[in-house]
């Protein structure tokens, strides 16, 4: 009784988690509009070629490319703003660490509209050239990148015992420097892999900024996309959300196998 | 400070502080200082200190927005945290088949990340107009639309948000459930104490913080969330979309305070949801590290 | 109050048979455990001791074999039916309830009314003399406070039957032998049945009424720790409990072996010209200063009233004695020196050389 509950719960939620992918795979790829779907039409009509044509649109690619160098920059930031500073408070201050993990909490009470309110409201003023640029979308997507960042490099350093290793390092003569670079980042290798790749999913997916400050990126592009092509647009999507889904799989599957557990959510 | 200035002084101290410093740098100038800057302007309307902003910001249409926004990620908090908690549950207890329990897990942590613009795409292909969905029910005679049940309608939107609620609820319950140890169980067991028992006075009470943090979470998520309704019901009275109205056609000065005062408004409500959740994390650790 | 001590108490393992995929935990395995009895399971980490707790908790059940309460048959018998109570290593304690509630529990499952239930804690916090720490929750006590607070509520329903899970191995030393005879100590008061699971030979000899020695799943000895120490039944019981030396031992005519130079009985009848190896233990052998011996001390481990000396032979086999340190002042490292087995020693065990 109890394990047919549980079977049927959980196709349920299956259910609902397939759905919508099989239903926006289909209004994509088969050219039958729904009033007409019947058991007879179900096979007819698909094709990849609403895909193909979004894809060879050069505008696609130059957004794609925009929001590739987007990532890449926002990555580059994040590390080099986080790592130092998560290798510190946890070598060096560790009653400090309560402190960090609230900070790198904070982009999570201040929504990403709430953010371009407050920081179009000052920069307008004192440095609208900065605004204008596509990159300033940079520092919005490393501040929100922060949570998730700081959790998988914190996770790697205590993962192997990082304070440990630098007093030993210390007292075997080890500058701080020399520490950073020859013992601890070798060993943060997958938290900062794990980091970097969150990062890039999250730059793929993410609208709210580039909407707002009326940038074109990959998502505010789709939008514009399904506009003139909806079938295109939605293969489009599709695509960009398998890629993602693609990406964090293997994220996952690769720091299990290295032990490293992420906690993505909380404290 | 005392610890801060011994952090300091201690050997490697400077280098410490300066690799810190730009870190810090960058936290003020993109997080604090426009925080800052939009609560002043919030709490000043026409230059001194009023609540006028505010008052407006939680009255009319704003005010109702605000109503809709709340009840709509309470709503979805508290659904996607039930079927969250269930999951993870069910799957605790699982051991064969044995590629289920992975493919949950990793299935969660790809779905919480999902949403945006290609959920929302996803939904109106299945539940929009010309949705699979919508058609398949209304072959059977069901009007969904006339049931509520539209993408753009409450309830549509709840379903849409529980696409990446759940999975997140079931990544944060997953440790939790895993720190109810066996042997409390099994301890409980040969004091006479069945399933129900056990749950009802020890289980419960160590998974309920962390049940409770989880969908403050999921609460913030909610709230936050801009993409999927943008796409799906740009024209919603939801708090996110109201700001983007007002940053948009701020031409009149007197708005530019009320989009302040609104943001002032989110921030306060998401902070305390935070507040509450790390508090409540605090004590799930605190018994589970016991 | 001590219960009485008829045989409805006693617990016995009956050919009992666990498998885990393709290891065997418990083969064949036999065991009986009289009333009112403190019974050690006591072997090396897998040897199955856990498995066979587990299997009389019912926790595991039996692929073959049956499990007996007294005369009853409890073998499919759901643990929480079963009346007993069990002390687990790592405490268990649940994190969300006070000492004194960890201690009601069991009260409460087992429907004892209100006052009754209080009286009975007050009581058993009075004997583990917790009661200051009646209001605590487990994080905020002593790993000898929980293991206190979880030993009461074991014994809180007045269970048929106590199991205790290597209930000492995660306590520092001091701990550790003050809380063993504190659990002696109740168990004589309450004259519970007991079995208590250990891999620490000194733990069980300690404390046991009788020991019985495991070993792959199987049992090797069941015996009072004396007549364990003392004649060991097998070379792995006499290596596992207590240090051995293993002597080159060779058979006589008349059934008896020769140990460095005195004939002695075994259980093993020898035979002429057969060579085995003794194991004797270092408090067994008596050193002496001599010139023309055949070993030379090249250790000495000062142990208060004991001393250890590691002796080697030219052929460099190594040998240990213990004794008495007033006696052993003059034996320093490089000395050379004789051994002989102590006059007393009537009986050896020995195996296969």
């Amino acid at each position: 009784m109890r394990s047919v509950a549980r079977a049927v719960f959980l196709c349920a939620l299956g259910a609902y988690f397939a759905i919508p992918m099989l239903a926006m795979a289909r209004f994509a790829f088969q050219a039958v509009p729904v009033a007409l779907l019947t058991p007879e039409t179900m096979f007819t009509g698909w094709s990849l070629g609403p895909l193909i044509s979004a894809i060879s649109d050069p505008m696609t690619l130059r957004a794609a490319w925009i929001s590739l160098t987007l990532a890449l920059l926002a990555v580059a930031l994040n590390l080099a703003l986080l790592v130092p500073a998560a290798i510190v408070v946890e070598v060096r201050a560790p009653q400090l660490r309560p402190l960090l993990v609230g900070l790198t909490l904070l982009p999570w009470v201040v929504p990403p509209i709430a953010l371009v309110v407050g920081v179009a409201g000052t920069f307008r003023l004192t440095a609208p050239w900065f605004l204008a640029s596509t990159y300033s979308l940079v520092p919005f997507y490393a501040l929100w990148a922060l949570p998730f960042t700081y959790r998988a490099l914190d996770a790697g350093l205590r993962a192997f015992n990082a304070r440990t290793l630098y007093e030993a390092a210390r007292v075997l003569g080890a500058s701080l420097p020399v520490v950073i670079a020859r013992i601890l980042l070798p060993n943060m290798r997958a938290s900062i892999t794990a980091a970097g790749a969150l990062t890039i999913a999250f730059v793929f997916g993410e609208f709210a900024f580039a909407s707002l400050l009326l940038k074109s990126t990959l998502p505010t592009y789709l939008v514009v996309y399904q506009g003139s092509d909806p079938r295109g647009g939605l293969a489009l999507a599709l695509l960009v959300m398998v890629l993602t889904a693609l990406v964090i799989w293997l994220l996952v599957r690769s720091l299990r196998r290295q032990r490293v557990s992420i906690q993505p959510v909380g404290v | 400070m005392r610890t801060t200035w011994q952090v300091l002084r201690g050997p490697d101290g400077r280098l410490a502080a300066a690799l810190t410093l730009p870190f810090l740098a960058f936290i003020g100038l993109f997080l604090l200082f426009p925080t800052i800057v939009v609560v002043t302007k919030a709490l000043t309307p026409d230059g001194q200190f009023g609540l006028s902003a505010v008052q407006s910001a939680l009255s009319g249409s704003y005010g109702r927005g605000f109503w809709n926004s709340t009840v709509l990620s309470a709503t979805s908090a508290l659904i996607g945290g039930l079927i969250g908690i269930a999951l993870a549950a069910t799957v605790r207890d699982l051991q064969r088949p044995a590629w289920l329990r992975s493919a949950v897990d990793s299935w969660s942590a790809v779905a919480s990340q999902l949403g945006g613009v290609p959920l929302g795409f996803a939904f109106i292909a299945t539940l929009g107009a010309q949705g699979v969905l919508t058609r398949l029910f209304a072959t059977g005679g069901i009007d969904l639309a006339g049931l509520g049940v539209t993408v753009t309608g409450f309830w549509g939107l709840v379903v849409v948000y529980l696409y990446f609620q759940i999975p997140l609820m079931f990544l944060v319950m997953v440790p939790a459930l895993q720190g109810v140890r066996r042997s409390w169980q099994e301890a409980a067991a040969i004091l006479g104490a069945g399933p129900f028992t056990f749950w009802w006075r020890v289980g419960i009470p160590i998974v309920a913080p962390a049940a409770l943090g989880g969908m403050l979470l999921l609460f913030v998520n909610a709230f936050a969330a801009y993409a999927t309704v943008y796409v799906l019901n740009p024209s919603a009275q939801l708090v996110p979309l109201q700001i983007r109205f007002l940053l948009q056609g701020n031409v009149i000065t007197g708005e530019e305070d009320l989009g302040n005062a609104i943001v002032a408004c989110v921030i306060a409500l998401l902070l305390t949801s935070l507040l509450l959740m790390t508090a409540l994390q605090r004590r799930t650790l605190r018994w589970v590290n016991t | 109050m001590p219960t009485e001590l008829g045989t409805a108490n006693s617990v016995t393992l009956s050919a009992v048979t666990k498998r885990f995929g393709t290891t065997t935990a418990l083969d064949l395995f036999t065991l009986e455990v009289a009333a009112g009895e403190l019974m050690c399971l006591l072997g090396p980490s897998g040897c199955g001791k856990t498995t066979a707790l587990r299997v009389v908790a019912g926790f595991e059940s039996p692929d073959a074999g049956r499990v007996l309460l007294g005369a009853e048959d409890i073998t499919s018998v759901p643990v929480p039916r079963r009346s007993f109570g069990m002390v687990f290593q790592d405490y268990s304690l649940f994190p969300n309830l006070t000492a004194a509630e960890n201690i009601e529990f069991g009260l409460r499952t087992r429907g004892w009314p209100a006052r009754r239930r209080r009286s009975r804690v007050a009581d058993l916090l009075t004997v583990t003399r917790l009661t200051d720490q009646a209001g605590k929750y487990p994080e905020q006590m002593s790993g000898g406070q929980k293991q206190r607070v979880a030993l009461a509520r074991a014994i809180a329903p007045e269970p048929r039957v106590l199991l205790l899970d290597e209930p000492l191995s995660a306590l520092d030393a001091k701990v550790r032998e003050s809380l063993r005879e504190e659990i002696r100590a109740v168990q004589r008061a309450t004259g519970i049945t007991t079995i208590l699971v250990t891999h620490d030979q000194v733990e069980a000899l300690a404390i046991a009424d009788r020991v019985a020695v495991m070993n792959a799943g199987r049992l090797e000895q069941v015996d009072t720790p004396r007549t364990l120490y003392d004649t060991p039944a097998t070379p792995f019981v006499a290596g596992f409990v207590g240090t051995v030396n293993r002597i080159p031992a060779t058979g006589l005519a008349d059934g008896t072996w020769l140990v460095l130079g005195r004939a002695v009985a075994s259980a093993r009848t020898a035979q002429e010209g057969v060579s085995g190896a003794a194991l004797i233990r270092p408090e067994h052998l008596t050193v002496a200063a001599d010139q023309s011996g055949a070993w030379v001390v090249s250790e000495v481990t000062f142990a208060g009233p004991l001393t250890r000396l590691a002796l080697s032979a030219d052929d460099g086999s190594r040998i240990d004695a213990d004794l008495v340190s007033t006696g052993a002042v003059s034996l320093t490292t490089g000395t050379r020196v004789s051994v002989q087995l102590r006059e007393d020693i009537m009986s050896i065990v020995v195996g296969a050389s």
